[in-house]
């Protein structure tokens, strides 16, 4: 999977869980400036584990403050499975 | 013998209403639909019930309700949440509460809800059991304090927030919990009442297993029938009631209307049994009500009865009443709504005192429906044949609960007391 096809999948993720759009996000775009709460982002990850197999720790849940932060977790995580 | 606060402590009015309910989602519609002697219950469609021994029940049949949230904020909300917002809504704006003359940090929230939580733990919890989802919202939505705290987030309230859960007295528990958060001066308003929802398959199997529930499935408007010979017992429902309580001087202060003043709350317990009342306990909080308003019992020109409809309910209250009320208890009119609009557990209380409030403003009391054959052990007044004209200065209005916390409130005609009045 190419990194422009992990930023597509997950801003679809997020869509669908967070029942947001996500046109225009960025990178470096801040989840709370587009009412991404902690709530929505506990059930984002849920989604993540199953969508990519992997697994989210809270300690790492809690640290997402970017998209870019949750697109290079994912990298680093997938990058060793 | 109870000491008498009246004079020392501060009035407490009645200044916003906000009504959803099976006979419509408005304070006018609620008001119309009991003057008429309408039944809102109705045949539950929605989810199947063919294996229950009861399939009626008074749902909030307003069509709009979920346009009125974003399908997002929608996930966040229980059906008693999503009824609290919008009965909190027309509360406020029907009482002009307004951060220009009122400090919002000096406004209290207390809710009763009960059962709201179990109908709304229902999905979740069948799916965890089908395949092993556990949604990370099913906190935040089931908790019993979530129309409490929905109403604060929504408005910006940041006085002290609650719920009161009393099964069935929890509203009325919380609207007198909040007057003597103002009567004693901690907070200045409050948006009290109740918001529930007892409408799902398990909840209404579980209430029909105890053998509470009207099985008259082939009559569903006349299924519930206070003080009937023939009554069979209650029917479930939902809906919210809240209103604003203010200090005298709040109120006065920023002109607003005043529909009422609440004047008195009695709380005790039966200390008894789980399900079955207890004449005794009843009458205790009919009196401790009666004596914090300083109203004698032959002033008392209305009784709200709680009124389910089952054997036990209606006779026990029948003897309460006789007992503290004595030879003037045939005198005063005893009506019970619940026939109506279902019981709706957490929410019941505070609707039932919406509709005193409404009596003493338009000077007619509703009637009770279904009352078809008398019951030589329920003998009072109860209102059958149709609205009554009746001017209503002090008004009772009785919640009883399982587990034997009861609660009566006496709501009064406001009248303001010179020279002790504030000027507006």
């Amino acid at each position: 999977m190419s990194r422009e096809e992990l930023i597509e999948r997950v801003k679809e993720i997020i869509a669908q869980e967070a029942k947001i759009s996500l046109n225009g996000v960025q990178l470096d775009t801040r989840l709370e400036d587009i009412n991404i709460d902690s709530l929505d982002m506990i059930e984002v990850a849920l989604a993540l584990e199953k969508s990519f197999n992997i697994t989210i720790v809270t300690t790492e849940l809690l640290q997402f403050e970017t998209f870019g932060d949750v697109i290079a977790e994912l990298e680093r995580k997938l990058s060793h499975s | 013998m109870i000491e008498n606060h009246k004079h020392s402590v501060r009035r407490v009015v009645i200044t916003g209403l906000g009504v959803v309910s099976p006979l419509g989602s408005s304070v006018s519609d609620f008001w119309a639909g009991l003057l008429e002697g309408r039944s809102g219950v109705k045949t539950i469609t929605d989810f199947d019930l063919s294996q229950c021994r009861t399939r009626i029940g008074a749902q909030v049949v307003d069509s709009d309700l979920d346009a009125q949230f974003s399908r997002k904020t929608l996930r966040r909300l229980s059906r008693a949440s999503q009824l609290a917002l919008i009965a909190g809504a027309q509360a406020i704006e029907d009482s002009g509460l307004d951060q220009t003359d009122c400090d919002f940090n000096n406004v209290g929230v207390v809710v009763g809800s009960s059962i709201g939580g179990f109908t709304a733990a229902e999905p979740f919890y069948r799916r965890y059991f089908d395949d092993g989802t556990a949604n990370p919202l099913i906190i935040p939505v089931v908790m019993n304090s979530a129309p409490a705290s929905n109403l604060s987030i929504r408005f910006g309230f940041k006085g002290p927030i609650m719920n009161i859960d009393a099964a069935c007295a929890s509203s009325a528990h919380a609207i007198g919990y909040a007057f003597n958060l103002i009567r004693f001066g901690v907070v200045n308003t409050v948006l009290a009442g109740g918001a529930d929802s007892a409408l799902s398959p398990g909840v209404i199997q579980a209430w029909s297993s105890l053998r509470t529930l009207s099985e008259r499935n082939e009559n569903p408007s006349g299924a519930c029938r206070p003080f009937s010979l023939d009554r069979d017992g209650m029917v479930l429902g939902e809906g919210s009631g809240i209103l604003v309580l203010e200090s005298e001087l709040s109120a006065c202060n920023r002109n607003a209307r005043i529909y009422a003043e609440i004047t008195g709350y009695g709380a005790a317990s039966d200390s008894y049994h789980l399900t079955k009342p207890s004449a005794q306990g009843l009458g205790e909080v009919m009196r401790l009500a009666l004596a914090s308003a300083g109203v004698a019992p032959e002033e008392t020109d209305y009784i709200n009865a709680h009124a389910t409809g089952t054997l036990w309910n209606d006779k026990t209250e029948t003897d309460a009443i006789k007992d503290v009320f004595g030879s003037c208890a045939s005198e005063i009119p005893v009506v019970g709504i619940k026939a109506a609009i279902g019981h709706s557990i957490g929410a019941s209380g505070a609707l039932e005192l919406i509709s005193c409030v409404l009596s003493i403003r338009d000077s007619v009391i509703p009637p009770t429906i279904n009352l078809n054959i008398p019951d030589p052990d329920c003998n009072l007044d109860y209102v059958t044949e149709g609205k009554r004209a009746r001017i209503v200065t002090h008004a009772m209005s009785n919640s009883f609960a399982f587990g034997g916390s009861n609660a009566a409130i006496v709501v009064s005609r406001y009248i303001p007391c010179s020279p002790e009045t504030p000027k507006s």
